[in-house]
């Protein structure tokens, strides 16, 4: 049973200007056994909330809290995390077993506990017929489960892994990702996983906490956060590929951009623009490239929701293609069935289901609804 | 603050907080608690200035036997091994929690390093080791790896520099003076393990431009806010490559180029131009 509580969390580096706070009032409770992701683009300040929480970089202000013990200033060692890093490096002159051994030797445990620890990491690794080979008689993915076993032994509630999959190709990536998630369906163990990589954070999270330039943006589950962006930041981050955006003035159940496009708004959400006084006023329209239609039949149930758009160029990928085009002065992508094929510069009519569209202040840029 | 810190901030007034030796010249630098405190020469007595070159252990050249030190800091000193090209790994273990510690750091520290010809202590938490240069160079990356591992394992922190290959001749003392000093500069560093390379550019601004009126003034023409110095990072750090910054910023390419066009009409540097970019660079660090 451990729980995580980072109040009001701050960190200025010592070598930093003045009001250069890496981090920001970071305030976030992590449950139980949760799986919480941080992520955000490079920058963000996800490392030093981590490195903070594993006592590698002091806390410049807040506190933070495990099992409600106040723990800013217990030494790394004292606090019952281990950590996986970016790299998965591993000695190379020992073997697999003694890589795992180490940490444990160093803490004094004695040999009948480091095997029978190293026995259980191995078997639910896959790794028990590779105990006797060196790092360099590995495969990558088997290197990697290594590094991962490194920090099962050390039997922790806490799993803090900082990009473990960043330098990895993309198909090991997936494999890993997936491998990680079962390790912790079987393990249990609370975990902060931190990431650039939105796709990432949406398949492995219970819950998403999206930084940007030190400070949170939103906190929830994947779904929250892909279905309900708190703001313009959120919504273009999360998704790919991402949310298309308009710059568009809205006026009487109508938006309009002045270069061609002149949309309905569905009743329902003219009400809450109206109701919130935007009503003549400039905002952001969000739209998922799903959220676009190419289909004819669409075009019929929504015939005030259809442009005219020129296609830049159309990617296949499968059964679905990703088309870029062009209404205005607005580049826009829709993901439609690859039958539905055009080429670049074809004319196209798209349907935007604006049930699903998201408005945004265009000064705050928080969400409106 | 830590206690004997603050005290001797009260003994020393004219003392200051530092997070690496500074100025080594004129200042005399201490590490106390875990602390770098500085203090300029000028402003002890001989008194004073005796009696804290006592405590000064990181300085305590003339007790350590080690030969290859001796090599390293005297001129007349004959190499214990001739003719041969060495590069000097310089350390500092930060949080180790005994003497013995940081030892059995350093001896599965030398195991991961080809080449190993001598290591030792020069101080509770610093030391050296020396390689042998052969074809191969070590990597940075990897060594960085290999330190951040150990550092997990120990729950340490540790900074190290990796110095240039040098024949053992008679000046060599001189340049490893000089890269004494160039580790010094990197402690304040992002990344823990540096060489000549990554350290340089801040080494030179630090003792050249730091007290500049230009080089202030400019400095505050172009700190404009985070978002802005993310931005000349990045796109230093991707050669300029407009696609891989903006991907790495998550932002649309069409919003990085009206970023950089902003950029130019407030502070008439154009970032798309290699020796503007890197000039803020520069005047960020
Ligand atoms: N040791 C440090 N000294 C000074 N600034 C740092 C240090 N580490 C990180 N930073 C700065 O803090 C901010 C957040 O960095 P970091 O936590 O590494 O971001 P992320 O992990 O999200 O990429 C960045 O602006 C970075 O340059
Ligand atoms: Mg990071």
């Amino acid at each position: 049973m451990v729980e995580i509580d980072l109040n009001h969390i701050y960190k200025k580096y010592d070598n930093s200007k003045e009001s250069d706070y890496a981090v920001s009032d970071f305030d976030l409770h992590i449950k139980d056994k949760e799986f919480i992701v941080f992520v955000g683009p490079s920058g963000c300040g996800k490392s030093t909330i981590l490195r903070m929480i594993a006592g590698l970089e002091d806390i410049t202000k807040g506190e933070l809290i495990i099992d409600g013990k106040y723990e800013n200033d217990t030494a790394p060692k004292e606090r019952d995390i281990a950590m996986v890093f970016q790299n998965y490096a591993l000695y190379p002159h020992m073997t697999v077993y003694d890589n795992m051994a180490f940490g444990l030797k160093l803490r004094k445990y004695d040999k009948t506990e480091i095997d029978k620890k190293i026995k259980y990491a191995a078997e639910v690794l896959g790794l028990e017929d590779y105990l006797q080979r060196r790092p360099a008689e590995l495969s990558g993915g088997q290197r990697q489960r290594v590094a991962l076993g490194r920090a099962i032994v050390r039997d922790a509630p806490i799993f803090l892994m900082d990009e473990p999959l960043s330098n990895l190709d993309a198909k090991l990536r997936v494999s890993m990702r997936a491998e990680i998630a079962k390790l912790h369906q079987r393990l249990n163990t609370t975990t902060i996983y931190v990431t650039h990589d939105q796709t990432e954070a949406m398949t492995m999270a219970d819950r998403i906490v999206v930084m940007s330039m030190g400070e949170v943006q939103q906190i929830g589950t994947p779904k929250e956060v892909y279905l309900h962006p708190k703001n313009k930041f959120v919504a273009g981050f999360m998704g790919s590929p991402s949310m298309n955006f308009f710059d568009v003035t809205y006026r009487d159940g109508m938006i309009n951009d002045g270069k061609g496009l002149s949309l309905k708004v569905p009743e329902g959400r003219s009400k809450v623009l109206n109701e919130r006084g935007y009503n003549g006023q400039k905002v952001t329209m969000g739209l998922r490239p799903e959220d676009i239609h190419a289909e004819g039949a669409m075009e019929e149930v929504w015939p005030n929701s259809t442009v005219n758009a020129d296609v830049i160029v159309s990617e296949l990928l499968g059964s679905t293609s990703m088309l870029y085009s062009k209404v205005g002065d607005t580049e826009f992508v829709a993901i439609v069935d690859s039958r539905d094929y055009h080429k670049p510069g074809d004319n196209v009519n798209l349907t935007f289901d604006l049930n699903k569209a998201h408005f945004f202040d265009d000064s705050s840029l928080d969400a409106i609804y | 603050m830590e206690e004997n810190v603050s005290k001797f901030l009260d003994l020393y007034p004219s003392a200051e907080i530092v997070n690496a030796p500074f100025n080594v010249d004129e200042n005399m630098n201490f590490l106390i608690s875990n602390q770098w405190v500085t203090i300029a020469k000028s402003k002890l007595n001989e008194h004073d200035k005796f009696l804290l070159s006592l405590i000064n252990k990181e300085e305590s050249k003339n007790t350590i036997k080690n030969l290859w030190w001796k090599k390293l800091t005297e001129e007349k000193q004959e190499a214990p091994q001739k003719g041969i090209t060495i590069k000097v790994f310089q350390f500092r273990i930060d949080k180790a929690q005994s003497k013995e510690q940081s030892q059995q750091w350093l001896n599965v520290f030398k195991d991961t390093i080809d080449n190993v010809i001598d290591s030792f202590f020069i101080g509770p938490n610093a030391g050296i080791v020396i390689q042998e240069k052969n074809k191969a160079n070590v990597d940075l990356a990897y060594v960085q790896q290999m330190v951040e591992l150990l550092d997990s394992d120990f729950y340490t922190n540790t900074h190290m520099y990796i110095g240039e290959p040098w024949s053992a001749d008679k000046d060599l003392s001189d340049i490893f003076n000089e890269e004494r000093e160039f580790f010094y500069s990197s402690i304040r560093l992002k990344n823990n393990v540096n060489d000549l390379s990554t350290v340089i550019l801040d080494y030179l601004i630090d003792r050249n431009l730091r007290k500049s009126k230009l080089f202030k003034n400019l400095h505050r023409r172009v700190n404009i806010d985070m978002a802005t110095s993310n931005m000349i990072n990045t796109l230093y750090e991707c050669d300029s490559n407009m696609a891989k910054a903006s991907k790495l910023l998550f932002v649309h390419r069409n919003t990085l180029q009206y970023r950089i066009e902003k950029f130019y009409e407030t502070t008439g540097f154009d970032l798309k131009n290699h020796e503007d970019l890197a000039l803020c660079f520069l005047l960020l660090k």
